[in-house]
C-alpha cells in the first residue's frame, strides 16, 4: 500500500527497514559466531606460532564482530531508542496546536503497526490497524491474561457490522489518546500497548468485544501495566552491565568491622542474606510510608527502636524484606546501609531454661553480641508472647533483661506486634514501651491487594502449573475481601489462591477460571456465591414457601423478609456497605419471631445454626457496649464482635432489644447504616454479610387491641410505631434505620392448631428416621393438645413444653414398654393425653 | 552514515562509557575499597578486652597488647585486600581504556583489519 500518512520518526522507519533486511535473531546469531570465530582463529594463531591463514581469518572474524556489535548497537539504541526530547512537553504543545503531530514518538514496534495503515485517499484502515497490534507480543499477552482469544478478537471485530474504516484524522486523534496515556505511565515514547489502550477506546468494534467479555477500561490498564513492569523488569535484568545488576553479588570484608555473633547467629536467622539470596527483582506494594519511617526512627541517635504493629498477615514481614531491599541495594539512609537484619527467634532461644535467671542471662548474652556487633538491627516477633506470658511454670518477662540494651544508642531493635500484644502487654511494660517508636502497619487496599497477588501470581504459576487470568486474581480479592473477615489483606487472599490451586490441580485442569474462585469460596463460607444456580434460583423464588413449612400465618412479615433477600442476592439496590438485610419483628411472644430468623437463616445460609443469638435483656448495664465490643480493659473480646467475625454469614437475632443499654442501641446504629464495627482494638467487623433480625415484644398490648378494633397492614404497623416512639422506648433515627419493621400478629386458635399438626409431622419424622414408628394422631387428640397449650397471652410459646410432656412422654413409655415397635404407626388418641 | 556517526561518538559512545564507570565502581565495591580504608584500624571483630586495673597492673598491658593485636590483624588483612582490589582495579582500568580506544578507533581499525588480512595474504603469498 502506497502511504501518504508521513511519520516523523525516520529513525524508526530505517530501524524496521534493517531489521526487515536483517532480522535480530540472525543478527544476534552472526554476532556470536563471529565472535566466537575470531576467539577461536586467534587462539590457533597463537598456538601454530603466527600461522598466516589464522591470522587472516582472526582479523576478519574480529573485525565483523566488531562491526556487527556497533551495528546492533545502532539499531537497537541509536534508531529505535533516539528521543531526546520530553513526550510529556510535546503532547502539551500538540494540544495547544503549537505542533501538528506526535508521530515523532511512536516507537519502533508502533511505527511498524501504523506505517501502512493510511492510504493516498486519506482513509484509515481501522480493522488492519487493530488486527496488526492484537497480533503484537505484548497486546497477545495482555489478551491472554485477560482469558481472551486475540484471533478470536480479530474474528469478531471482522464479522461485526462495525464499519471499520476511518479519516487519517482518527490515526492522529488516536495517537494523541496514546500519547496521553503513554505520559500518565511515565514513558518517554509511544509504544504498541498504549496504540491497543487508545484503539480499546476509540475504536467501537473493540470496544464492544471487550465490554462483551466483560473486560473493563481499569481491568485493560491494570493489565498493560502488569505486562509493562514485567517487561522493564526483564529488561533491566539483561543489561548486566548496569549498576543494580553487577552489585548484587556482596563485598568481600564488608563485615570485618563488625563484632563476631557467634551466640546470636545459632538462634537467629540473616534476613539480608535470604533477601540476597533470593533475588532483589521483588516488588514492594505501597509500602514506603512504613519503610521511611523504619528508617527515621532507626537512623535516630539515641533511643532507636521501631515497634511494628499490625495484624499477623497484614504485610510486616514484607516491610522488613522491603527494608531489608533497600539496605542491599544501598537506597537507605547513608548510616544504615552497611547494617544488616538479625531476625532472633527468641523462643528457640530460651527454650529448655528452667529459671527466670536464666532467661535473662541468655538475653543479655544475645543482646550484648548484637550490640557489640555494630552492624546488627535485631527484628524480634510477637514482642508481647515475652512480656508476662506463662513460662516453665511461672512468668516470662524479659523487659527487665533487654531495657538497659535497648537504651543503648548502638543497638538498634525492630519488634512486631499485634495490636492487642500492644494495648494489653506493651503499653504496659512502662520505660520499655517508651523505649519504641510505633510504626502502624496499615492493611492493603484492595487494589494494592491485586498488585500484591499479581507479583506473587508467577510462583503460583510456576508451582501448581497452572495460568491465572487477571479476572481470576479481581476475583480472588474481591471474593477474600467479603467472605474472609478474620485474617487481614494480603493473606486472605493469598492463603485462598493456594486453596484455589490445590482445588484446580486436583480437577487436572489448567486454567484457573472465576467459576473455581467461587466454588472454593462457597465451600469456605458455607453460602452461595458467584452466578445464581438453579436450586439457588428456585429458592430464591419461593422463599415465601420455604418459610412457610416452619412458619404459620405471619404473611406480611415473611413477604417483606423474602423480597429483601431477592434484593440481596440479586444485587439490587444499596446493597455494598449495609448488612444483607434488617428487620425489626414486632409482637406478642410466642408468635413465631424467633421461628421466623431460624427458618430464614436455614433457608439462607443453609442451616438454623447459622443464627447468632443475643439476649439483649443481658446487655442493660453501663458497661454493656464493652462487653459486646470488647476492651483491653476488661481482658476480653467482645462477645458481638468476636462472634460476627467468626462466622460473618450469619443472622444476627437480638432478642428483647427494648430492653439494652441506650448506647448499645446507638452501636446498632451505626451497624445499620454503614454495616462495619470496630471492636476495643481498633479492628473493623463487617456485618454486610450477616441479616440482622431484632425482636421486641414491647407494645404488645397495642397490637392485641389495635386487632381487636380491626386495624392491619400499614395502619396497624404505623400506629405501633408511633405508640413506641411515644413510650420512648426507640429513638425514631433507631427504627427508620431497618429495612422493615414487621408486625407479627397474635396468634389464633386456628393458627396453633397448624403449628401443633407440624410439630406432630415433625416428631413423626424424627423418629421414623431414629427408630422406624410413624406417629399419628386423631384430631381429638390435636384439639387436646390446642386445648393444653393455646394460651392468648403466650401465643404458641408453651406448646413445645406442652408436646413434650404429653405426646413425647407418652410416645417414651410406649416404646420402653415394647408397645410401639419398629415399622409400627402409633396413632395418639385424646385420651392417650393427660 | 551521519546518524551511526552521531551515534557512535554521541549516545552510544556515553552509554558505553557509563557501563565502564558501573564496572569500575563494581571492583571498588567489590573489594569493599573505601569500607576498608575507613576501618584500617579498627580491631579485628571488635574483638576487644576491656582494660583492667592501673598503668602499672599486668592485666592492663595484657590486655592492651591483645587490642593492639586485634587491630594490627585487622590491618594487615585489610590492606591486603585493599591492595589486592587495587590491582583489580588497575588491570580493570587497563582494558576499559583498551576498549574506549577500540570504541573510539572502530572506524578506522574495521575497515584496516580487513585490509591487513587481505595485505597479510599477499605477502605470504
Amino acid at each position: 500500500m502506497i502511504t501518504d500518512f508521513e511519520i516523523k520518526n525516520k529513525d524508526a522507519l530505517s530501524a524496521i527497514r534493517a531489521r526487515f533486511l536483517f532480522p535480530r535473531s540472525l543478527h544476534r546469531l552472526a554476532t556470536s559466531l563471529s565472535g566466537a570465530a575470531s576467539l577461536f582463529f586467534f587462539v590457533l594463531a597463537f598456538v601454530l606460532g603466527g600461522h598466516t591463514i589464522s591470522m587472516v581469518l582472526f582479523l576478519w572474524c574480529g573485525a565483523t564482530f566488531l562491526w556487527l556489535l556497533f551495528l546492533y548497537g545502532f539499531i537497537e539504541t541509536g534508531l529505535k531508542g533516539s528521543f531526546s526530547l520530553s513526550l510529556k512537553d510535546r503532547l502539551a504543545e500538540y494540544k495547544t496546536g503549537r505542533i501538528s503531530d506526535l508521530t515523532a514518538f511512536l516507537d519502533f514496534h508502533a511505527v511498524g503497526a501504523i506505517k501502512d495503515i493510511v492510504n493516498r485517499a486519506g482513509i484509515a484502515d481501522v480493522f488492519r490497524l487493530t488486527a496488526t497490534i492484537v497480533s503484537e507480543r505484548s497486546v497477545r499477552w495482555v489478551f491472554n491474561r485477560l482469558a481472551l482469544d486475540e484471533k478470536d478478537a480479530v474474528k469478531w471485530i471482522k464479522q461485526s457490522s462495525i464499519n471499520t474504516l476511518a479519516k487519517k484524522d482518527f490515526v492522529l486523534k488516536l495517537i494523541e489518546e496514546a500519547a496521553t496515556y503513554a505520559v500518565k505511565r511515565h514513558h518517554a515514547t509511544i509504544g504498541v500497548l498504549d496504540l491497543f489502550w487508545a484503539l480499546s477506546q476509540a475504536n467501537p468494534a473493540l470496544r464492544q468485544y471487550l465490554f462483551d467479555h466483560a473486560v473493563e477500561p481499569a481491568d485493560l490498564d491494570a493489565v498493560i501495566r502488569w505486562q509493562d513492569r514485567l517487561w522493564h523488569m526483564s529488561d533491566r535484568r539483561r543489561k548486566f552491565w548496569l549498576r543494580e545488576n553487577l552489585f548484587r553479588t556482596q563485598p568481600i570484608g564488608k563485615e570485618w568491622s563488625a563484632g563476631y555473633i557467634n551466640l546470636l547467629s545459632s538462634y537467629s536467622r540473616d534476613i539480608t542474606d535470604a533477601v540476597q539470596a533470593r533475588g532483589l527483582d521483588f516488588h514492594v506494594v505501597g509500602r514506603k510510608k512504613e519503610i521511611d519511617a523504619m528508617e527515621q526512627i532507626l537512623a535516630k541517635a539515641g533511643e532507636n527502636n521501631v515497634l511494628l504493629v499490625g495484624e499477623p498477615g497484614v504485610g510486616r514481614e514484607t516491610i522488613i524484606y522491603g527494608f531489608a531491599k533497600r539496605l542491599l541495594e544501598g537506597r537507605s539512609l547513608p548510616q544504615l546501609n552497611r547494617q544488616k537484619l538479625i531476625e532472633l527467634d527468641l523462643s528457640a532461644a530460651i527454650a529448655g531454661l528452667k529459671t527466670a535467671g536464666e532467661v535473662d542471662g541468655r538475653i543479655k548474652e544475645l543482646f550484648s553480641e548484637a550490640v557489640q556487633a555494630r552492624n546488627v538491627i535485631l527484628i524480634i516477633q510477637n514482642l508481647h508472647h515475652f512480656l508476662g506470658a506463662e513460662f516453665s511454670g511461672g512468668v516470662i518477662d524479659i523487659s527487665r533483661a533487654v531495657l538497659p540494651y535497648i537504651k543503648d544508642a548502638h543497638m538498634q531493635l525492630i519488634a512486631i506486634t499485634t495490636h492487642s500484644g500492644l494495648h494489653e502487654k506493651v503499653e504496659k511494660a512502662g520505660e520499655l514501651a517508651s523505649a519504641f517508636q510505633p510504626v502502624e502497619v496499615q492493611e492493603p487496599t484492595l487494589e494494592q491487594a491485586v498488585q500484591i497477588l499479581v507479583d506473587v501470581i508467577p510462583q503460583f504459576e510456576w508451582k501448581y502449573k497452572v495460568f491465572i487470568p487477571y479476572a481470576t486474581i479481581k476475583s480472588i480479592v474481591q471474593l477474600s475481601d467479603k467472605y474472609v473477615q478474620n485474617v487481614p489483606f494480603p493473606e486472605k487472599a493469598i492463603d485462598l489462591l493456594a486453596e484455589i490451586c490445590v482445588h484446580v490441580v486436583r480437577d487436572k485442569k489448567k486454567i484457573i477460571m472465576t467459576d473455581d474462585v467461587a466454588a472454593v469460596v462457597s465451600s469456605r463460607a458455607q453460602v452461595p456465591v458467584g452466578s445464581v444456580g438453579e436450586d439457588e434460583r428456585n429458592k430464591l423464588l419461593h422463599l415465601e414457601d420455604l418459610i412457610h413449612a416452619r412458619i404459620v400465618d405471619q404473611e406480611e412479615a415473611v413477604n417483606a423478609i423474602a423480597n429483601a433477600m431477592r434484593r440481596a442476592r440479586a444485587g439490587v439496590g444499596d446493597t455494598s456497605n449495609r448488612p444483607i438485610g434488617s428487620f425489626l419483628f414486632l409482637g406478642p411472644t410466642g408468635v413465631g419471631k424467633t421461628e421466623t430468623a431460624k427458618a430464614l437463616a436455614q433457608v439462607y445460609f443453609g442451616s438454623d445454626e447459622r443464627m447468632i443469638r443475643f439476649d439483649m435483656s443481658e446487655y442493660n448495664a453501663p458497661d454493656a457496649e464493652q462487653r459486646l465490643l470488647g476492651s483491653p480493659v476488661i481482658h476480653a473480646e467482645g462477645t458481638l464482635t468476636t462472634a460476627v467475625r467468626d462466622n460473618p454469614f450469619s443472622l444476627l437475632l437480638l432478642d428483647e432489644l427494648e430492653k439494652s443499654n441506650p448506647k448499645v442501641l446507638d452501636l446498632f446504629l451505626q451497624v445499620l447504616d454503614e454495616g462495619h464495627l470496630t471492636d476495643g482494638w481498633g479492628k473493623r467487623v463487617s456485618f454486610t454479610h450477616t441479616i440482622i433480625i431484632a425482636t421486641s415484644n414491647a407494645g404488645a398490648d397495642f397490637i392485641r387491641q389495635a386487632i381487636h378494633d380491626g386495624k392491619k397492614g400499614d395502619e396497624l404497623s404505623k400506629g405501633l410505631i408511633e405508640h413506641l416512639l411515644s413510650k420512648n422506648l426507640f429513638k425514631p433515627e433507631f427504627v427508620n434505620r431497618f429495612d422493615g419493621v414487621i408486625v407479627f400478629k397474635p396468634l389464633e386458635q386456628q393458627h396453633v392448631e397448624q403449628i401443633i399438626r407440624m410439630m406432630l409431622k415433625s416428631l413423626s419424622h424424627e423418629l421414623f428416621h431414629e427408630k422406624g414408628i410413624k406417629v399419628e394422631a386423631d384430631d381429638a387428640a390435636v384439639k387436646k393438645i390446642l386445648e393444653l397449650g393455646y394460651n392468648p397471652e403466650f401465643g404458641g410459646r408453651e406448646l413445645r413444653r406442652i408436646m413434650q410432656e404429653n405426646v413425647e412422654n407418652v410416645i417414651a413409655r410406649k416404646i420402653l414398654g415394647g408397645e410401639i415397635k419398629r415399622g409400627d404407626t402409633f396413632t395418639i388418641k385424646d385420651m392417650d393425653l393427660k | 552514515m551521519l546518524r551511526y556517526l552521531v551515534w557512535h561518538y554521541g549516545s552510544g559512545f556515553r552509554s558505553f562509557l557509563k557501563a565502564e564507570q558501573n564496572f569500575f565502581a563494581f571492583g571498588w565495591y567489590f573489594f569493599s575499597i573505601s569500607e576498608l580504608l575507613r576501618t584500617l584500624f579498627s580491631p579485628w571483630h571488635q574483638i576487644l578486652e576491656k582494660k583492667k586495673g592501673g598503668i602499672a597492673s599486668s592485666e592492663f598491658w595484657q590486655s592492651l597488647s591483645l587490642n593492639l593485636m586485634s587491630r594490627v590483624l585487622g590491618a594487615m588483612v585489610r590492606a591486603i585486600t585493599i591492595v589486592f582490589g587495587l590491582v583489580f582495579e588497575a588491570a580493570l582500568l587497563l582494558i576499559l581504556c583498551a576498549l574506549t580506544i577500540i570504541w573510539l578507533a572502530a572506524l578506522l581499525l574495521i575497515p584496516t583489519a580487513y585490509v591487513s588480512g587481505v595485505l597479510l595474504l599477499i605477502i605470504s603469498s
